[in-house]
């Protein structure tokens, strides 16, 4: 051994060089030096001396540690990749499997993108139908009054109060924080420097409106209403007179001879309000209409809808109870003294006045609660048959893959990372589907739902809900089919599945079946509610009404200047010979009417009942061809038919017991004496959602806001224009007051929500069906690959397609009629419950099942008879040779 | 010698694999892969400790410090269920390579 070298020492200086650089640490030079050492040992056992066995090593491995201080350089300032890495190859594997059973692999993503579309697009809409009047800061301490008259016909609800009310209960009731009346104005005309609009859509508001409700005020204080002949209007109402002009102070002409002070400007009434209105004008400035037969201190006039806004620690069902008592008490002498309250949450008024007997159809937004459960129930419906659909598909094809899986698993892959596998391809289809159909409803709700409106969807941060849907609901689809697969793999043998033979039944055979079963439960139920949806939308539109609704103009914007000469008007009119007859009138067959307690003369107030009543001119009968049964209408010659007859409907007859007239007297709208001097055919005068209830026509004793035409002419343009003319003449320079509007027009819009809901349904069944229907073709078609060399072989030996397509999709088919036949009890329940929200409506048979069973069979027939073309296609020579 | 990328895409799959016999250290690593390639794989001593930083950094193995009867100091690796999965999977695509070359080839390996 050679004593000039020290070992020591130039392992010393060995650490010393390689401290020099960057990357290499101590604790990793001692580890160098640990592994240095070892192998100088092994070499010196082996007869090498310290010196040449240190300078080999140095010379083998250090010659170049620049290179190798690098590589821990780059170590050390590298992240973990590890995780990514296996998503990575996840992922590749995942797209490689997806992309080589494309073909349930598009069936699936596209009846996933269908569901999930459908159930993005609805939730979205059902979130924005569930926020109406959210907005207010008060909200949750908001009620609404309404009015219960109990009576032997059953009970009846007004959402507004007599105009006493207010003012004499006011805060004085403790826990009542502001109380405040609106008044709906009539059509009224608005005039700026020339610039002249007829407006419909404001109200006469208490001073108090603007404090208890959260509309935003861009200019102006919530103080705005409280001196007279103000008036307060939305930023686009403002644009339309003011242009640029600043318009606060500005004065607008209203009705021709007052003034009104704008004196705030609001933004606009946001689209989740049930309180729609362009203006507002103070109450103080709201003068009863000459010739009305109540006052403001009248306790039976219910045309003043009416908020409280209470503490919010008080209790409200001792409110209630207080303010019956009170309204009671004050109340006493009028002829509504029988009258209870009840309080109607603000949140409620949206969706719950479905049973409130004059909600005021145009000024309040309402929309029914069933409307919106059956909306979440078809979604949710929708998405089981799309996921049952996926489920389905992704398992059976699992069959065609036992092979690749019993590989994986002999070379010894773990069964978790096998479920892993296929938790990741769930997942991949169920994000790409939820992306797509996220986009989809997207654009479905642009076009469809313009009431929406895009500020909601992003107010709703529904973008952030839908991916957390798509993610949770991936991974619910994911871990399920992963489980599910992963149990069937469990229990299968390996080496079975390698042979191919192996194709999982029992129990995940009949999980097949019943999720089929299911789907078809579902679809056959779609066809038969929307069967049953379309049959009764028909019959409300072919139902007799008792009156003529083709060919029926109506005319409104009357001022007073029209309704003063409205004789003049008629005779103008009539000079034209299309047309037929005209006549003024307060209400046009579009759901509304006034109304008002009645009785007998003979009777106590105690056996008054409510009567709704038309104001109506001499040729109404003639006009709307309503027919008379007994007695005469009213006639020019006769001078107490202006002010004290009255002809009533068969209903109303009844009601004060009379089939015939005898001079009978009663005493009705204002309290005044009348005679009934006829009786009327009972006509739909609201929609076929109501009763035929009891309708009086008087004679105006105000301005009745409408001219009902008849006419007969191909020409209508020419028609209107006549018309046009005329009133112009008349109007002097207000022609802009004119509408004209048809009445069969008016008539459907009563029932638009009845025609959207139609259309929604049938939508939402065609997507069921269609994803049904892709259920059935993959799951038969999964079972022919399966089994392609049993079929070969069998057509070899002479054996009909069909037959073998039956043969196979025999299975399906059953489960698909069971599914059939039991949604129909269901279906009976659902639609027995829908159908009662009209008074009038079918009666659906059995017929109705047979139409359904026909639809679901023809359809499902045509699927499998897609199959049939392709087993005929088979060419049992390929097939037998391929191995698989 | 293999060629250099074959050396540097079997590393990893080969610590795996030897650590999965037990606990090791570097040192024995570079003996243990000498001794089953019959001297045909040779690795290089400083070249090893990065590769195994690397994967006890991707939590495919950790390591301890052991103080020997000398006083000396060593490191000692373990593999985790990490590398354990890794390793599963890397040993199919190996075998997919066996497999197919063994056909490709017609060796006689049966699969």
């Amino acid at each position: 051994m050679s004593t000039s070298f020290d070992l020591e020492k130039s392992i010393q200086q060995w650490r010393e060089k390689l401290h020099k650089f960057q990357g290499i640490e101590p604790a990793d030079i001692e580890e160098l030096e640990d592994h240095l050492r070892s192998n100088i040992e092994e070499l010196v056992v082996k007869g090498h001396s310290e010196k040449s066995a240190f300078d080999s090593i140095i010379e083998r491995d250090w010659k170049n540690a620049k290179s190798v201080s690098k590589e821990y350089y780059s170590v050390k300032t590298r992240k973990n990749t590890l995780p990514i890495a296996l998503l990575n190859n996840f992922l590749k594997v995942s797209i490689r499997s997806l992309r080589k059973r494309w073909s349930y692999s598009i069936i699936n993503l596209f009846g996933l993108v269908l569901g999930l579309s459908s159930v993005f697009g609805i939730s979205i809409y059902v979130v924005h139908e569930l926020s109406y009047d959210h907005f207010h800061e008060n909200g949750k301490e908001i009620y609404r009054v309404v009015n219960v008259f109990t009576r032997a016909s059953g009970e009846l609800r007004y959402p507004s109060a007599p105009p006493a009310l207010a003012p004499a209960i006011g805060t004085s009731l403790p826990g009542i924080e502001r109380v405040t009346r609106l008044r709906v104005t009539d059509d009224i005309l608005l005039e700026y420097q020339g610039k002249q609009f007829f407006e419909t859509a404001g109200f006469y508001a208490d001073s108090s409106f603007l404090n208890m409700f959260s509309f935003s005020l861009n200019q102006g204080t919530s103080t705005a209403l409280d001196l007279p002949n103000s008036i307060v209007l939305t930023s686009a109402m403002a644009k339309k007179y003011f242009g640029e002009e600043n318009p606060i102070g500005k004065l607008l002409t209203f009705d021709s001879d007052r003034s009104l002070k704008v004196t705030g400007i609001l933004e606009e009434v946001p689209k989740s309000s049930h309180i729609h209105f362009d203006y507002l004008i103070s109450f103080t400035t709201y003068v009863v209409p000459e010739g009305y037969l109540a006052d403001l201190n009248s306790w039976s006039w219910l045309g003043f809808p009416t908020y409280f806004q209470i503490n919010s620690n008080s209790n409200i069902e001792d409110l209630e109870t207080a303010l019956v008592a009170a309204y009671k008490e004050l109340n006493a002498s009028s002829a509504n003294r029988d009258i209870e309250i009840v309080l109607q949450p603000l949140y409620d008024i949206y969706l719950k006045s479905g049973n409130l007997s004059n909600p005021h159809g145009g000024v309040f937004a309402t929309n029914n609660i069933n409307t919106i459960l059956s909306l979440v129930a078809i979604a949710s419906l929708i998405l089981f048959v799309a996921s049952f659909n996926y489920l389905n598909i992704t398992t059976a094809s699992f069959q065609t893959r036992f092979k690749e899986m019993g590989l994986r698993q002999v070379i010894g892959s773990g069964k978790s990372k096998i479920i892993g596998q296929l938790i990741t391809e769930s997942f991949l289809t169920v994000s790409i589907a939820g992306t797509i159909a996220l986009v989809l409803a997207y654009i479905g709700l642009q076009f469809g739902f313009d009431e929406i409106g895009t500020e909601n969807l992003v107010r709703f941060n529904t973008i952030a809900a839908a991916i957390l849907i798509i993610i949770a609901l991936s991974l619910v689809l994911g871990l399920i089919i992963g489980l599910v697969a992963g149990t069937a793999l469990i229990q299968t043998k390996m080496l079975e599945l390698l042979k191919g033979s192996k194709s999982v039944k029992s129990s995940k055979g009949l999980l097949k079946h019943s999720m089929l079963f299911i789907q078809y439960l579902i679809s056959a139920g779609l066809v038969m509610l929307s069967i049953v949806v379309g049959n009764q939308i028909n019959y409300m539109n072919e139902k007799e009404l008792g009156f003529e609704k083709e060919g029926v103009i109506v005319l409104s914007g009357l001022n007073e200047q029209i309704t003063n000469s409205y004789d003049r008007l008629r005779e103008k009119m009539k000079l034209n010979p299309a047309i037929l007859s005209a006549s003024l009138s307060s209400h046009a067959f579009e759901g509304q009417s006034s109304s008002g307690p009645m009785r007998r003369v003979e009777w106590s107030a105690d056996q008054s009942f409510h009567s709704g009543y038309y104001q109506v001119g001499y040729e109404f009968l003639e006009v709307s061809g309503v027919q008379l049964i007994d007695g005469r209408f009213f006639s020019r010659d006769i001078a107490t038919d202006s002010t004290n007859a009255v002809v009533l409907n068969e209903t109303a007859a009844k009601a004060i017991g009379i089939e015939s007239t005898n001079g009978e007297k009663v005493i009705f709208a204002g309290g005044v004496e009348r005679t009934v001097i006829g009786i009327m055919e009972d006509f739909h005068f609201r929609s076929l959602h109501h009763d035929i209830g009891p309708l009086a026509f008087i004679m105006p004793f105000a301005n009745p806001g409408y001219i009902v035409v008849k006419y007969r002419s191909n020409n209508l343009p020419s028609v209107i224009a006549q018309i046009e003319s005329d009133w112009g003449e008349l109007n002097q320079g207000a022609a802009s007051s004119l509408t004209v509007s048809f009445l069969d027009d008016m008539i459907r819009k009563q029932y638009e929500k009845d025609y959207y809901f139609s259309n929604l349904i049938r939508f939402f069944t065609f997507l069921a069906i269609l994803i049904a229907c892709m259920g059935l073709w993959g799951l038969t078609s999964i079972a022919i690959n399966l089994k392609i060399k049993q079929i070969s072989i069998r057509k070899v030996l002479g054996a009909k397609p069909a037959d073998i397509v039956l043969g196979i999709g025999r299975i399906f088919l059953l489960a698909a009629f069971a599914g059939t036949i039991a949604s129909w009890p269901i279906v009976h329940i659902l639609s027995t419950n829908w159908l009662s929200n009209f008074a009038y409506h079918i009666n659906p048979g059995m017929i109705i099942f047979l139409q359904s069973l026909a639809i679901i069979s023809v359809i499902s027939g045509i699927t499998l008879w897609s199959q049939f073309f392709r087993i005929n296609r088979t060419n049992p020579t390929i097939t037998l040779q391929s191995d698989r | 010698m293999p060629a250099k990328d074959l050396v540097g895409a079997s590393t990893v799959p080969i610590i795996l694999t030897l650590l999965l016999q037990g606990e090791n250290y570097g040192y024995e690593l570079i003996k243990k892969v000498r001794e089953f390639s019959g001297g045909k794989l040779e690795w290089s001593d400083a070249m090893l400790y990065p590769v195994l930083h690397r994967m006890q950094k991707d939590e495919m193995i950790e390591s301890r410090w052991v103080i020997l009867e000398n006083g000396r100091k060593r490191k000692y690796y373990k593999i985790t269920p990490t590398g354990r999965g890794v390793l599963e999977e890397r040993k199919e695509d190996w075998l997919m390579m066996l497999q197919m070359f063994s056909k490709m080839w017609n060796l006689n390996y049966s699969s």
